[in-house]
């Protein structure tokens, strides 16, 4: 018996989701508050301008708005929400979405000091540069995707307040209420993704606590193998993307490869992100996203490790 | 039932914010989350409760299921008890851990090392004060070569927890681990390193102690298990470098027992 550990297994897992939750809070609040500003301050023709709607431009600006609303895997939710429903178009809502929790100023410089840390200095550009290549073709190539379902709502599910038909927009408000909507607004976002939240948070911890990980050394030399096993955990981790880098940094005995599938897999398809999405996205998109992504980032750092060892 | 849910969504709002404002208060916060983040986390609940107060009045749509979840994580955080997990003092429990984090000057320093440099000298052999995740990146940021020159010239001493399993003990080995924290419990690793039960007594699983020593090179002596310490996202144990010990104590349990600051050069934040 190991200090009693087995026994309070339960005592770690209430720990462990109470501190998920916590380290998210702040991001979903300010997701939040930001779609919140969004819906009542910008109006909806910047996101129907035609930059959006023809060729790449949309897709390369939709990539780069992590850049200008930098925010994790949890944040980003209302706000890709709020942008579509301002009128961006719905797939390019879909890859800031799946994008701006990696291709952020945070995030990279995460990276940065996470494979500086553990990893040989030599590595940790490299590494920045893979997680961002990587995390960019998956969201362009999911955006593509779903850029054929594009249509009102075929990608994101209407949210609770505009069920609730109390809605408002810009022009409708007059100056003195839209203190009294940015707090409502905020308010309803918050609470509706903080159910979804909760659950990834709850589901993630029993993973963390009742699963076995002692199994990884039957990966970690074969490596297809590996990169599924990092991509698995990384589901079922769900660690914050400003945090993931330094946990897959210590996985030394997997390759960077499959240290680079964790980092891009976990802020897409986290466990927690998942329900959150479900919440969110229609049934449709979601399977489109979770397979696309995941199919993608398997093949293209097998087909990376291909090439360099043909290459180098 | 709209203005009740109404009403009872403010004050989740409120409550939320209330609980973080307990936690960081009662210094139990550090168990769940690393210090740093404590304005990120205290400006969270003052603008929660600014919003549960205000949504009393303006009103909150809110779905019956979302309460109901809501309601689970209040128990969850009520019910997050006193837990140890593996050396560490972790869950909703007063500590010392962050009035230390506030009062602290600078790398903790030891009572018997010398003023000038830091380090401490015992039986003749001068020490460097390291925690064990700062030894790792010595071995990771540093060209093989010049490695090999710092593990034949200095002498290190580190706390850590023991780890005992079975694996390790048929090779007459216990590992010595101290766990990182990032953000939070969840995105913590365990760091350790292996070394010889040779004459160094019996110590049990999760004791804190004091080891000192030098980094010693050897083959690489895999272990047929990959080391899991339950409730900790990653652990490591060095399976190439061993620490040679000179003398090992029991030490208490540091007030931050987390490793949460990391330096590369002395004085290190042991």
């Amino acid at each position: 018996m190991q200090t009693g550990v087995t026994m309070h297994k339960f005592d770690i897992f209430a720990v462990n989701t109470v501190a998920v939750v916590m380290d998210a809070l702040p991001f979903l609040l300010a997701g939040s508050v930001i779609g919140a500003l969004i819906e009542i301050y910008i109006p909806e023709r910047i996101f129907k301008h035609e930059i959006f709607s023809k060729g790449a431009s949309g897709f390369i600006i939709a990539l780069l708005l992590g850049m200008i609303f930098p925010t994790c895997e949890c944040g980003v939710i209302p706000i890709a929400r709020k942008f579509a429903k301002k009128g961006l178009p719905q797939h390019l809502a879909a890859v800031y979405m799946l994008s701006a929790p990696i291709i952020n100023p945070v995030v990279i410089i995460s990276t940065y000091v996470a494979f500086s840390t553990y990893v040989s200095s030599r590595f940790n550009v490299m590494m920045v540069i893979g997680r961002i290549g990587i995390a960019a073709a998956t969201a362009l190539i999911t955006g593509l995707a779903l850029s054929g379902m594009t249509g009102r709502n075929k990608i994101f599910r209407e949210t609770v307040r505009e069920e609730s038909a109390d809605c408002c927009c810009e022009e409708e408000i007059h100056a003195g209420e839209r203190l009294s909507f940015l707090i409502k607004h905020s308010a309803d976002e918050f609470l509706d993704m903080s159910k979804y939240l909760i659950a990834g948070a709850i589901l993630a911890s029993a993973f963390r606590i009742f699963a076995p990980k002692s199994v990884s050394i039957f990966f970690e030399q074969n490596l297809p193998l590996s990169v599924l096993f990092m991509m698995a955990l990384a589901v079922m981790l769900s660690i914050c993307s400003g945090a993931d880098a330094f946990v897959a940094a210590s996985f030394m005995k997997f390759s960077p490869l499959a240290q680079l599938a964790f980092v891009t897999v976990g802020p897409i398809l986290g466990l927690k992100s998942i329900i959150m999405y479900s919440g969110t996205l229609k049934r449709k998109a979601l399977i489109y996203i979770s397979v696309i992504s995941a199919l993608f980032v398997f093949f293209i750092t097998n087909l990376v490790a291909l090439l360099t060892e043909h290459l180098l | 039932m709209k203005k009740f849910l109404s009403i009872l969504a403010s004050v989740l709002l409120l409550a939320m914010g209330i609980y973080i404002i307990y936690l960081i208060s009662s210094g139990g916060y550090t168990s769940f989350l690393n210090p740093k983040f404590i304005w990120l986390t205290g400006s969270c609940s003052v603008l929660l409760i600014i919003l549960g107060i205000t949504s009393l009045f303006t009103g909150i749509s809110i779905k019956p299921s979302t309460v109901i979840i809501i309601i689970i994580f209040v128990i969850l955080c009520l019910m997050a008890p006193s837990v140890r997990l593996h050396g560490l003092s972790i869950g909703n429990v007063t500590n010392t851990n962050q009035a230390a984090w506030k009062n602290r000057r600078g790398p903790e320093r030891l009572k018997d090392a010398d003023p000038r440099t830091g380090r401490v000298t015992y039986n003749g052999t001068e020490y460097i004060p390291i925690n064990i995740g700062e030894l790792y990146m010595i071995l990771y940021n540093n060209p093989k070569k010049k490695v090999n020159e710092i593990i034949k010239n200095n002498s290190y001493v580190f706390r850590g927890f023991v780890y005992r399993n079975p694996q390790l003990e048929k090779k007459g080995q216990i590992a010595i681990m101290r766990v990182a924290m990032t953000c939070c419990i969840a995105d913590a690793v365990a760091l350790g390193f292996r070394i010889s039960t040779n004459g160094i007594g019996q110590f049990k699983n999760d004791e804190w102690v004091r080891v000192y020593g030098h980094m010693e090179r050897f083959k690489p002596d895999r272990l047929e298990q990959t080391v899991d310490i339950e409730g900790i996202a990653n652990t490591d144990l060095k399976d190439d470098v061993m620490f040679s010990v000179d003398q090992i104590e029991t030490d208490s349990e540091p007030e931050e027992p987390f490793m949460l600051d990391w330096k590369n050069k002395e004085p290190f934040a042991y």
